[in-house]
């Protein structure tokens, strides 16, 4: 009778400490794989804001007007790892939870959250090794798999760029990435055109059936 | 041979033969064509005084002016412009600056046909319109065309609604500034001529609105101030200058500069400011590391009408 | 000092000569005059409110102006078929008529310079067109070198005429130095007006309807049939208005004249059409348009199948045996005028601007000032031959002399 008892409690005792022991581990483990958590200081903004005040009557607003990490760059105090402390995130996690409703998606193939965002980190992104790229680096997030754009867009093919074209009297800014695609929803939604030119007042005879113009 | 001159030595003897009726009735008639010249013309009376005066009507051509004259012109200009639009203007003349010679590209992938392009040529050069969203005047057309072919035949200019439609791409149009301009050949007066900075401009002060460039224009690029030019006070764009976007006169032929009061200064023109998807490109030709000359590197490049020899400085290009 | 004298009282009595006239003739001028009066008054407008009173736009910049304009130059350059026969050939009949034809060419040449004046944004700045104090972009814009030769063709028929018709009223012989070479030059610079004219279309790249090598030949065939067909008809006027009489003669050299040149003309509209039609280019859209329609827009479709028509149905009646009757080779006259002066005006100009280089198709009207102007300055032209020709027939006659006791009769001088 007592031999059952202390082999009871043996085999507990032995459970615990396994039990310990591979949650030690565990922790080591995971303080072994993370690297220190950069500081990431609220960051200037990357460019002053698009267009000069002398073109009041030109319309140079970014097309998107991003939200979010582009609201922190312009001085909100959100962090993400307020939550994210605590709430982990998982990559097979691909919808995200109440916090975060409105945020579906569709960027193609790119089917994961994790692929952009850095799970240890939210205030960043994550590169191919699961090192930080910076909020204001977010170029380099898309770089990542639009390489040919990011160095179209480095040498002006791609993008807007508003400003000087010589950048020796003048500042010339560029739009980042995020400024004119949604990178959840990358698919532009179609723009409605400004009204056409009319149809020439003196020509003789109808304008075309198909001509549509607004006064 | 021949007989001496059997000219009468008095008047009556010329006159000899000719009635006083004749007289009367011919001195009477002229006066009446007179007259009838005199009412026939009565709308001129409906000029304003200082429509044109003396000094523009003597003007010399802008290749010919003195610093202080071209001075002196600008600030009557600038006169006539408070007057006539209630805007009073600053106007310079900015001149080339020295290795440069401006390129344009423009995506074809990219450009959505919005429209922003030619409504912002509108805000920034001063052309008549007759409403807030009229934009015959632009300098820039976008054509809508047909997927699948290069046929201008195709083109639609007015189009309307969202915009990229599915089987359509778009194309705006506007002055290639042309390296063998038929419109420089053409001009009778030599009052548009190519600067320095490869900028087709035109003094419109020189000229005398026959619009021979506009037919030799392969591009449909200008535009002619059918009369005087009409815009609202909140139009009138005051940073403007002698050769681009001071407000034209009646009468005289106007055209896409590349915004060379910006781009003198090293700015962008304004259609490429508010292209919302980066679909212009714009830069120094001369200049082996510009963006232009990256686009011509490494991009399919394409010239509307190459084979018309015009050999332009605006290029399309695909993605 | 004394010619000087001599000239002013010759100006004097010419003055003085044009008011002398019939009730018809009186009636006929004022008629001329209200109508030019009218487009005057119409041009004021113009130039007040600027060229929005045409029917011109962006898209179709040229209008009736330069439509009339081009077919005037053909008419003026027509001369020459007078001048080849009388002076290279020395054809007698022609030799006494060669001078309407050269009258006809000024007035028609100031009617071009009027078109071309009223068809200006600025004609306020038309000095700028004058060496030295303007700039002409000579030798490089065609229009600049049409500003040339049509002027010179104006001061050479000027002079010519001028000079004869001075000589004839002296009853002197005209000295050949003095004008005949001035012939010669006219010959080889009509020719050369209507050439450049047709050089001004045909060096634009843009416009591919006019960007071909028979512009010119046409151009050439087509005055040549309309300016001796005006030259037919206003000759049987003269006959029987103002008792001058012309024979035969002249009229069925110009017949034979004509019909050559209207039937090159044909053929070379054919050869055009094969070109545009059978490659099947997107060049020949224009050419589309004009004929056929182009995308709903048929304006000009009824207009140039009616000058074919006209222009065939002259042929015919041409070359046919009838057509040695004056009723008939008139009829031909009438038909291949208004024939060509559509197929030049609306078959060759506007056509060039429809569509617009960029596909876009804006049709033309004129408008009613636009054609109060064309009308006005038609009126003019017809009104500046019709006083040239009753100060010119009594020189001719002899009875409008130096001597006012009356010359005539006595040592009849030839005109030339």
């Amino acid at each position: 009778m007592k031999r059952r008892r202390l082999i009871a409690m043996g085999m507990l005792v032995i459970l615990a400490t396994g039990l310990g022991l591979r949650g030690l581990l565990a922790l080591t483990a995971r303080a072994q794989t993370n690297p220190p958590l950069p500081i990431v200081a609220k960051p200037a903004p990357a460019q002053p804001v698009a267009g000069l005040p002398s073109d009041p009557h030109l319309d140079t607003t970014p097309p998107r007007a991003t939200k979010g990490l582009d609201l922190v760059k312009m001085g909100w105090t959100y962090d993400c790892m307020e939550c994210h402390r605590i709430v982990e995130v998982k990559w097979h996690r691909d919808r995200v939870r109440v916090e975060h409703e409105g945020i579906t998606l569709q960027h193609g193939n790119n089917r994961f959250c994790l692929n952009c965002h850095n799970s240890t980190n939210m205030n960043a992104f994550v590169d191919y090794d699961g090192s930080a790229i910076a909020q204001q680096d977010v170029v380099l997030l898309c770089a990542k798999c639009h390489g040919t754009t990011y160095r179209d867009w480095r040498e002006g093919a791609h993008g807007r760029r508003n400003g000087f074209w010589d950048t020796a009297r003048g500042d010339q800014t560029r739009l980042r990435c995020i400024q004119c695609h949604d990178p959840h929803h990358p698919k532009f939604k179609a723009l409605e055109a400004l009204p056409a030119p009319s149809y020439p007042r003196r020509a003789a005879g109808a304008a075309p059936p198909a001509a549509t113009s607004e006064h | 041979m021949s007989d001496a001159s059997p000219e009468p030595q008095r008047l009556e003897q010329a006159l000899s033969g000719v009635s006083r009726r004749t007289f009367l009735k011919g001195t009477a008639a002229t006066m009446a064509g007179m007259a009838g010249l005199v009412a026939a013309l009565k709308p001129l009376l409906s000029l304003e005084a200082g429509h044109i005066t003396m000094d523009e009507l003597l003007q010399k051509h802008y290749t010919q002016l003195s610093p202080e004259d071209l001075d002196r012109i600008m600030r009557k200009l600038e006169q006539q412009c408070e007057r006539d639009y209630k805007v009073r203007p600053t106007m310079r003349d900015l001149k080339p600056l020295d290795g440069v010679e401006f390129g344009y590209a423009l995506s074809l992938t990219k450009c959505i046909g919005c429209r922003r392009c030619a409504h912002a040529c509108m805000a920034e050069n001063n052309q008549s319109r007759e409403h807030d969203k009229d934009i015959d005047m632009s300098y820039i057309r976008v054509l809508e065309l047909d997927k699948g072919s290069m046929n201008l035949e195709t083109a639609d200019l007015y189009y309307s609604g969202e915009v990229p439609k599915n089987d359509k791409f778009y194309m705006p149009v506007q002055c290639h500034q042309c390296r063998e301009s038929p419109c420089t050949k053409a001009c009778p007066v030599q009052a548009t001529w190519m600067e320095p900075d490869g900028v087709v401009v035109v003094d419109y002060n020189w000229c005398i609105g026959c619009r021979y460039c506009m037919a030799a224009c392969p591009y449909d690029a200008r535009r002619f101030n059918w009369k005087k030019p009409t815009l609202p006070e909140s139009a009138v764009n005051p940073n403007q200058n002698y050769l681009t976007n001071r407000i034209r006169p009646q009468g005289v032929v106007e055209k896409c500069t590349f915004c060379l009061h910006r781009t003198r200064e090293g700015k962008y023109p304004a259609c490429l400011e508010v292209c919302p998807t980066g679909a212009r490109v714009f830069g120094n030709l001369l200049d082996p590391d510009s963006e232009i000359n990256y686009i011509l590197r490494n991009k399919r490049v394409y010239i509307l009408k190459e084979e018309s020899g015009t050999i332009p400085k605006f290029f399309y290009f695909f993605d | 000092m004394q010619n000087a004298k001599d000239y002013l009282v010759f100006l004097g009595r010419v003055w003085l000569l044009s008011w002398r006239g019939s009730r018809a003739y009186y009636v006929w001028m004022t008629f001329l005059t209200v109508l030019a009066l009218l487009g005057a008054n119409a041009w004021a407008r113009q130039f007040a409110a600027g060229l929005q009173n045409t029917g011109m736009t962006d898209q179709v910049s040229w209008g009736a102006y330069i439509a009339n304009f081009t077919f005037l130059v053909g008419v003026a350059a027509a001369a020459v078929m007078l001048v080849i026969p009388a002076y290279l050939y020395k054809n007698e009949a022609m030799h006494k008529v060669v001078i309407f034809g050269e009258m006809m060419a000024i007035a028609v040449i100031v009617m071009c310079l009027l078109f071309v004046t009223v068809d200006l944004g600025r004609p306020d700045r038309f000095w700028h067109l004058i060496p030295p104090w303007g700039r002409m972009n000579w030798p490089i814009s065609m229009l600049s070198w049409d500003v040339i030769v049509l002027n010179g063709y104006l001061l050479l028929n000027l002079h010519i005429c001028g000079y004869l018709l001075y000589m004839r009223y002296l009853g002197r012989t005209p000295t050949r130095i003095f004008y005949v070479p001035f012939v010669f030059i006219a010959i080889v610079w009509a020719i050369s007006i209507h050439t450049v004219t047709a050089f001004l279309y045909v060096g634009l790249p843009g416009r591919p309807f006019w960007n071909h090598p028979i512009v010119a030949p046409r151009f050439l065939a087509s005055a040549f049939a309309a300016g001796p067909a005006l030259l037919v008809l206003t000759f049987q006027l003269i006959r029987r208005i103002h008792g001058y009489w012309i024979g035969d003669e002249p009229l069925q050299l110009l017949r034979r004249i004509i019909t050559i040149a209207l039937l090159i003309n044909l053929f070379l509209l054919g050869c055009e059409l094969f070109v545009e039609f059978y490659s099947g280019t997107y060049h020949s859209v224009s050419a589309k348009y004009l004929w056929f329609g182009l995308h709903g827009h048929s304006a000009l479709v009824g207009w140039i199948w009616t000058a074919l028509a006209l222009n065939v149905l002259a042929a015919i009646i041409l070359m046919s045996p009838v057509s040695h009757r004056l009723i008939f080779l008139d009829l031909a006259c009438v038909f291949l005028i208004v024939g060509i002066w559509i197929e030049k005006g609306m078959g060759l100009i506007v056509p060039g601007f429809v569509p617009t280089p960029l596909g876009q198709v804006v049709e033309y009207q004129p408008s009613r000032d636009e054609t109060l102007i064309c009308i006005g300055i038609w009126a003019f032209g017809a009104l500046m031959y019709t006083w040239m020709l009753h100060v010119a027939i009594p020189i001719l006659r002899g009875d409008f002399r130096a001597r006012p006791e009356g010359a005539a009769g006595l040592n009849p001088q030839p005109v030339h």
